[in-house]
């Protein structure tokens, strides 16, 4: 029953904060200039969101070159134009391959 | 005389969205597929552990929910820790306000459950999505099937995560997945120097603060972009 709860309470919480601006609260009482600099924003809100991936792999894998290797090849694919799940694919098989030729 | 209503001209599943989904739920699916050998491995009951898959609709929330609630964290750190997790989806919220503006009550009450890191960066730059009915077909397309990819890789993880051999190393799906994402959207000087700024931020800021580096680092860019915007407006002529 706790653990239930708990989810519910998270499922609340969670939906709280995505719908804060879109249904909670009205957005005109942002400042102007926000929702502008908001809506061009993406490469920044993606970039962290990277770098907290990237820092979260750094702590388990120190150093590794199974890492940086497959995750270079994902960037190369992702700016030769590859679709995402191309790029997550290049990345799975570059690391596999290493694992497997013992690095 | 009769007309036929054209079904290709308003479909109810929008074919463009299918289109530009698929390849996002491909590349989640490993991420889900973790999450699903998770719940098992952390001893939480599996009906719970796959009913969190579509209420909560996120990988890190449901990985922060599945860990906490496993080693027995308070209800209110529980909480806490995901209201941090999740502040990045406020200003998602408030990015994606105008595209809800014009939407009918329930809509704008039900389908804010599909915002998420994908969903955001496919409708956010979109020009052609303006249009309140096929913004609706497209946001309840996007979000359906990524939510049922989702939900089945989560369901593949908890029946099939003891047999997937150690070589492949999944857990490199999440930062190449963002990779994927982040890449193509570095087109011009500003782009890339707001995406560097985030970056250099979050980095900073990620052994104190933790998951909350990722907001403060958005929330700096974001304003370090609108002062940039300001400084760029021609001013308004004085009057002579």
């Amino acid at each position: 029953v706790t653990l239930v709860l708990a989810l519910a309470a998270a499922t609340l919480i969670t939906w709280a904060a995505r719908a804060t601006f879109i249904a909670l609260v009205p957005v005109d009482l942002l400042p102007q200039w926000l929702p502008a600099a908001l809506a061009t924003a993406t490469p920044a809100v993606l970039a962290a969101l990277t770098t907290a991936s990237l820092l979260s792999l750094r702590a388990s894998h120190p150093g590794s070159l199974t890492v940086l290797l497959p995750l270079l090849t994902a960037a190369v694919l992702a700016r030769l134009g590859g679709n995402v799940a191309v790029v997550v694919l290049g990345a799975l098989v570059a690391g596999t391959g290493l694992r497997l030729l013992g690095w | 005389m009769l007309t036929v209503p054209d079904r290709r001209a308003d479909p109810r599943i929008d074919r463009a969205a299918v289109r530009d989904i698929i390849p996002i739920t491909l590349a989640v699916a490993p991420l889900g597929f973790v999450v699903g050998v998770t719940i098992p491995a952390l001893g939480v009951p599996r009906g719970v552990g796959l009913a969190a898959a579509p209420l909560l609709y996120s990988g890190s929330t449901q990985l922060t929910f599945l860990t906490l609630a496993a080693s027995g964290a308070s209800l209110l750190a529980l909480l806490g820790t995901l209201l941090l997790v999740n502040a990045r989806l406020i200003v998602y919220s408030a990015a994606m306000a105008p595209l809800f503006s014009e939407q009918p009550a329930w809509f704008r009450l039900l389908t804010p459950t599909f915002v998420v890191d994908q969903t955001y960066a496919l409708v956010i730059d979109r020009v052609d999505l303006h249009e309140p009915a096929r913004f609706r077909r497209y946001w309840l397309t996007i979000g359906a099937v990524l939510g049922t990819g989702w939900a089945g890789a989560i369901a593949c993880g908890v029946l099939l995560g003891p047999v997937v051999p150690d070589v492949v190393p999944i857990e490199l799906t999440a930062p190449a997945l963002f990779i994927g994402l982040v890449v193509p959207k570095l087109r011009d000087r500003r782009s890339v120097g707001a995406a560097l700024l985030a970056a250099a931020t979050a980095a900073a800021g990620h052994g104190a603060l933790g998951p909350a580096a990722i907001p403060v680092a958005m929330t700096v860019a974001i304003t370090a972009l609108a002062l940039a915007d300001r400084r760029r407006e021609p001013r308004s002529e004085a009057p002579s």
